[in-house]
């Protein structure tokens, strides 16, 4: 079992209310122990002056009845009213039954015989009582007086439990405001969590609310010229990605233009191979520069979709026929499936898994497109050899190379492909992932939601 | 006859290599470096189709293509550098038919020009159809609303005879790109958009309250004939 809580709102929690505790604890006790002394102190101070009148009347009492009968020294002691006990040389006499001289401890006995006046706090029969001892030396008798102490013990009961109170209170205040006070201290601590968080989550301009809390400027301005650096350097990577795709257009398009026109004119064997090549090679650049520049200006927008209700069916369906999967297309016939998309980008989210698929799983085995709970689902299957679970993630990141390799016929993908795909599902807040296919290939899921608005 | 086609860009080489490609395809190219030099030989010089570069040093493609658009519905397409970029909308809406990305292939390219120039060539003659007011004459390249004939593009006549031949069919926008641009593969449905939007422009007595030219939520456009 943990002794310290978590985290560190809990342990001030806890160490505010240790502290409560233990202070209220300590002056519950030196007050209880005060209180207790001074009135022990006063109740017998009063007890003893109650007997030393008592003993003071007894006294005369006895001298005018010098050698008279236990019944006459009785008698004269029972109008004490008290619970006395006398003893007169080796005689003891008792008012009260229960009360008599093996009640009184031998050693005040022995002090108040030897002359000095003594009291003590005893229990007789569960019952506590302040026993005085007066030496009665007129007389050669020792007086003794049962006070009940019933009302101190009470008094001092009551008041154990009223700082038992205040203590328990004590300790929940300052529980409480260990909580209260380190959400304070905490708030500020949450605000850079959260910007962090969104940070993380892509959005760069996060900054904190500096403020005009001496404690707390340095760790927001701290933190804000940390993003500030941080979107400076992946701007400027973005910008170098986007700048460098856009000034290979031109060549490129020259490159193209010349090699179109080149297989035009009648080449030998050998020049219409290199020609072929070149042809081959400027396409996948072509290719590689125009996701890369998309992939830039995703990463540098952010842009809202522009989404609207399109027959995704269709869209799905001349796709499959595309990529001549038209065996296996389970979903819809002709029925239009109406969901928000952006058409284009949900229709190159299908042609690149169907690529994919192609590519690397010898051809989608099954296309499947439904609707559920709302949501837009697209599943594609492919009976290729699979993607191994640790790699279910890295293949959507940016040039991933897989372990697995490209079909033969197909030429070498751009790399950014499922990136693309990743991408433009999540601009429509959705999600993809991949499963086992039930033919132990990879199975590609995509799920946009509906828009409930 | 072959087709005279004005090619708009200021890189040299890319300007040669498809003034080349164009030859290719039997059609007679003018070139023209800047916008300014393109004006000049549009003014002056009788072509049936441009190609049009949209970054040019000074003055930029869409202002040669807004100054065309001032007298003429020759078609125009933009050579443009992003498909998402500001420049399409941008081009589509000041009147451009078509636009082709940077870089692009040739057959793409060329596809693009042939649909553009096949266009005029075929024209079926003798219809006259009608929607409410409007009169559309397909034979003569004409479209009326009540007294007043309608000055469209190219393209917007097209699309509007496409969609008056059947009235009331629902088309989506991959269906229109295809008999209207000739589109054999998934294109820009704002292509279809940005055209719907200015034939509204140019047909409807409100065009944000539109009673002929329909959408249909989810499917595509209709020319309604009940008003």
């Amino acid at each position: 079992m943990r002794l310290l809580p978590r985290g560190l709102r809990g342990r001030s929690t806890a160490g505010f209310a240790l502290l409560a505790f233990v202070l209220s604890l300590v002056l519950s006790l030196s007050t209880y122990q005060l209180a207790r002394w001074y009135l022990l102190d006063q109740r017998q101070s009063l007890a003893v002056k109650q007997g030393v009148l008592h003993a003071q009347v007894l006294s005369g009492q006895l001298s005018g009845l010098a050698d008279g009968t236990d019944e006459e020294v009785l008698a004269v002691l029972q109008q004490t009213k008290g619970r006395a006990v006398l003893q007169v040389h080796d005689s003891w006499y008792s008012v009260v039954v229960d009360l008599d001289q093996s009640r009184v401890p031998t050693a005040l006995a022995d002090a108040a015989r030897a002359g000095t006046p003594q009291s003590q706090r005893i229990v007789a029969n569960q019952v506590p009582y302040f026993v005085i001892g007066i030496p009665l030396a007129a007389s050669d008798a020792v007086y003794f007086e049962f006070v009940p102490a019933a009302e101190y013990e009470r008094t001092l009961r009551t008041l154990a439990v009223v700082l038992a109170i205040v203590a328990s209170v004590t300790t929940a205040v300052g529980a409480l405001s260990g909580w209260v006070l380190s959400r304070r201290v905490l708030r500020p601590l949450n605000s850079v969590a959260a910007s962090a968080l969104a940070m993380s989550e892509g959005d760069l301009r996060q900054r904190l609310e500096v403020g005009d809390d001496a404690d707390l400027q340095p760790v927001a301005k701290s933190f804000n010229s940390m993003a500030e650096a941080l979107e400076k350097r992946i701007q400027r990577e973005q910008r170098f990605t986007a700048d460098v795709s856009h000034e290979l257009r031109t060549p490129l398009t020259a490159m193209g233009s010349a090699v179109a026109l080149a297989k035009r004119s009648g080449n030998g064997e050998r020049t219409a191979f290199a020609i072929d090549v070149l042809g081959d090679q400027v396409d996948h650049l072509r290719q590689l520069t125009l996701e890369l520049l998309e992939l830039a200006r995703l990463d540098a927008d952010r842009e809202e979709v522009v989404s609207e209700l399109v027959d995704v069916a269709a869209i799905v369906e001349r796709q499959a026929g595309l990529h001549e999967v038209s065996a296996a297309l389970v979903g819809p016939a002709g029925i239009p499936i109406v969901h928000e998309v952006n058409p284009l980008r949900f229709e190159r989210v299908v042609a690149n898994l169907l690529e994919n698929a192609a590519r690397y799983g010898g051809g989608a085995t099954r296309v499947e497109c439904v609707h559920i709970d709302g949501a837009l689902r697209l599943v594609v299957d492919d009976a290729g050899p699979g993607i191994p679970a640790d790699e279910r993630q890295s293949v959507f990141g940016r040039f991933h190379r897989g372990t697995s390799t490209a079909a033969a016929g197909h030429p070498k993908g751009t790399g950014l492909g499922l990136s693309l795909v990743e991408e433009y599902v999540r601009l429509h807040d959705g999600r993809v992932w991949i499963e086992d296919s039930p033919m132990s290939g990879a199975r590609f899921v995509v799920e946009i939601p509906g828009n409930e608005k | 006859m072959s087709e005279r086609v004005l090619l708009v860009e200021d890189d040299e080489v890319v300007r040669t290599l498809l003034r080349m490609l164009l030859e290719d395809e039997q059609l007679q190219v003018a070139e023209a470096s800047t916008g300014t030099l393109a004006i000049e030989r549009f003014e002056s010089e009788a072509f049936d189709l441009v190609l049009l570069d949209v970054r040019l040093p000074g003055m930029s493609g869409f202002d040669v293509c807004r100054h065309i658009r001032r007298t003429s519905n020759l078609p125009v397409i933009m050579l443009t550098a992003q498909q998402d970029s500001h420049d399409v909308v941008t081009g589509l809406e000041i009147g451009a038919d078509d636009y082709v990305t940077k870089p692009f292939n040739d057959h793409e390219l060329l596809a693009r020009v042939r649909v553009q120039l096949r266009r005029r060539s075929i024209e079926p003659d003798g219809e006259r159809l009608v929607f409410g007011d409007l009169e559309v004459l397909p034979a003569e390249g004409t479209a009326r609303r009540g007294d007043h004939t309608l000055g469209l593009t190219r393209t917007e006549f097209q699309l509007l005879c496409h969609l008056a031949r059947f009235p009331n069919r629902v088309w989506s926008r991959d269906q229109l790109l295809q008999h209207v641009w000739g589109y054999d593969y998934t294109g820009d449905g704002r292509l279809v958009d940005t055209h719907i939007a200015r034939l509204r422009a140019k047909i409807e007595t409100d065009p944000s309250q539109p009673t002929v030219l329909r959408t249909v939520r989810g499917l595509g456009y209709k020319l309604s004939r009940e008003a």
